[in-house]
């Protein structure tokens, strides 16, 4: 446990050293929002979730470039050979799940100010938050698995989160695209959190929400479990190139 | 202490290092010699885990499950946190060597001040030079007092003075017990500092021994008697017959009498099969 907190201490350092790229995620939405807020107007229960989700899944290349600086900057030999895999990955994704939950949380609470209509608890809707944290950090840990290089990871997750934002209705509404992309679109996990957050933010009881909430955890679980059984630390990557 | 025992590694279809074998006991500094190229970097990975060999065990202390604090290890390349400060870099390296957050903080001023860091502990690591990061780099191994610790080349670019303070530093973790490997291409540093050597080459142990049987064993030390117009080579075994014999001339005009030991520098390269002339040998040339 030790080991964890250390990590998790030093992953939150790193992140307060160079906070940038998160200010990013998370003003960029409400700048957008601002620009759009008038064509807009009575659409908030799209545009709102929309942003967030879109830039919740561009916060994939953040937990990309949470293990690919460790190899530019050649700490990751010494974090391999001083900590279990397990922990090693808890501890660098721990503060990225705070960091993912706090970009939903911020995003949302600050669209207020665009006409969004909160009637659902702060409990309720941070019951969704998890939900989609986990299955971003199951992205990203995946996207880190399968990726070689910090470009491979850049490419990966912009164009991942324009596709599977898109798809499931992050983008446009899911009931104005084609048909075959609307039966496609159940597949992505960006359409359960959009179902998921919609219901929270109108208040509708936790039962009637409790699939979309049930996929987006089941895909959190098992992006990660194909992460951990794809994962080798000690595998050729490297951090350009 | 530690024990290496017969690691052997490839990569691909090169043998970089093949059955090596020594051991460090606690109390002792030894170097490890070798030419680029020669196997000490992925010998040195080996037992610092981050290479895993494809023979042969690495024990550090004394068998047991091996703990994180049990070993200090500095790469050749540094490895730091370039935007977090020296002592978040060092303190992070604590934590990593099984020390709580308390003793980690202690243990960091400690060090800190031991290998001269003060001056920049609150700069970021990214806004120092080479040799200021490769301090911090080798701090970072020593932090949490480990029993074994292995440094592959921790003097490159450390000025005179930062050098001389490193080795003092690890002579005295020597005498409180710590077992010392260091890596270095400053042959003159290890016949200073340290007592034995091993000398690795095209990934094979060649030879093991203590710096002064070595030399003892490898002499070749002659004397160089100067006069005021010209100057004599002779063996050490001669001096008392060639004093002996000095016409009146040279007793006049005798200046100096030198004794030339041979240098680990030259048994290392003769050991490697690179041979420099020696002094007589230049001067018949």
């Amino acid at each position: 446990m030790s080991d964890i907190r250390a990590i998790v201490r030093q992953e939150l350092r790193v992140l307060g050293a160079d906070p940038f790229p998160i200010f990013l995620l998370i003003v960029t939405p409400l700048l957008m929002l601002a620009f759009l807020s008038r064509a807009l107007v009575g659409e908030e229960l799209q545009s709102v979730p929309g942003l967030t989700i879109l830039f919740g899944l561009f916060g994939i290349s953040v937990v990309g470039h949470s293990f690919f600086r460790d190899l530019g900057w050649r700490t990751w030999s010494r974090l391999r050979a001083s900590v279990s895999t397990p922990n090693l990955l808890l501890g660098k994704v721990a503060p990225l799940g705070l960091l993912f939950f706090a970009q939903q949380a911020i995003v949302i609470y600050s669209s207020k100010v665009f006409g969004l209509k909160i009637e659902g608890s702060f409990a309720r809707l941070s019951m969704t938050f998890c939900a989609i944290t986990l299955f971003e950090l199951g992205l990203g840990l995946l996207t880190v698995a399968l990726c070689r290089s910090i470009q491979h990871v850049s490419a990966v997750s912009t164009v991942g989160a324009l596709l599977i934002g898109g798809v499931g209705g992050a983008l446009a509404p899911i009931t104005l695209l084609p048909h075959w992309a609307q039966t496609l679109g159940r597949a992505s996990p960006a359409y359960w959190a959009m179902r998921s957050l919609r219901s929270a933010l109108v208040g509708e009881p936790l039962r009637q929400s409790a699939l979309p909430m049930i996929v987006l955890s089941a895909i959190g679980v098992l992006t990660i479990a194909l992460a951990l059984l794809t994962f080798h630390s000690d595998g050729e990557k490297q951090f350009y190139g | 202490m530690l024990e290496v025992r017969s690691l052997s590694k490839s990569f691909g279809s090169t043998n970089a290092i093949s059955a090596v074998s020594f051991a460090i006991r606690p109390g002792e500094l030894v170097g490890l010699l070798g030419r680029n190229g020669a196997g000490k970097t992925t010998t040195l990975s080996c037992v610092a885990g981050y290479l895993k060999p494809d023979a042969g065990s690495v024990v550090i202390s004394k068998g047991a499950k091996r703990q994180n604090r049990d070993l200090g290890f500095a790469a050749q390349d540094l490895a730091l946190y370039p935007t977090l400060t020296v002592e978040q870099n060092i303190d992070f390296a604590g934590r990593l060597g099984g020390l709580s957050l308390r003793a980690s903080r202690a243990a960091t001023a400690e060090v800190i001040v031991t290998l001269g860091l003060e001056g920049f502990s609150r700069r970021r690591t990214l806004t120092l030079s080479g040799g200021q990061q490769r301090l911090v780099h080798v701090a970072c191994a020593l932090v949490h007092h480990p029993e074994v610790i292995v440094l592959d080349e921790p003097t490159a670019s450390l000025d005179v003075d930062a050098r001389a303070a490193l080795f003092e530093y690890l002579r005295r973790l020597a005498t409180e017990g710590a077992a010392i490997l260091v890596s270095s291409h400053y042959v003159t540093e290890v016949e200073q500092h340290c007592k034995r050597v091993v000398v690795i080459d095209q990934g094979h142990v060649l030879m093991d021994a203590p710096i002064d049987a070595l030399i003892a064993e490898e002499a070749d030390t002659h004397i160089e008697i100067s006069f005021s117009d010209h100057r004599r080579v002779i063996a050490d075994d001669d001096l008392f017959a060639v004093l002996s014999g000095l016409t009146d001339d040279e007793q006049q005009t005798l200046q100096s009498i030198e004794v030339s030991r041979p240098s680990l520098e030259q048994i290392f390269l003769r050991l490697v099969g690179v041979r420099r002339l020696s002094e007589p040998e230049l001067q018949e040339a």
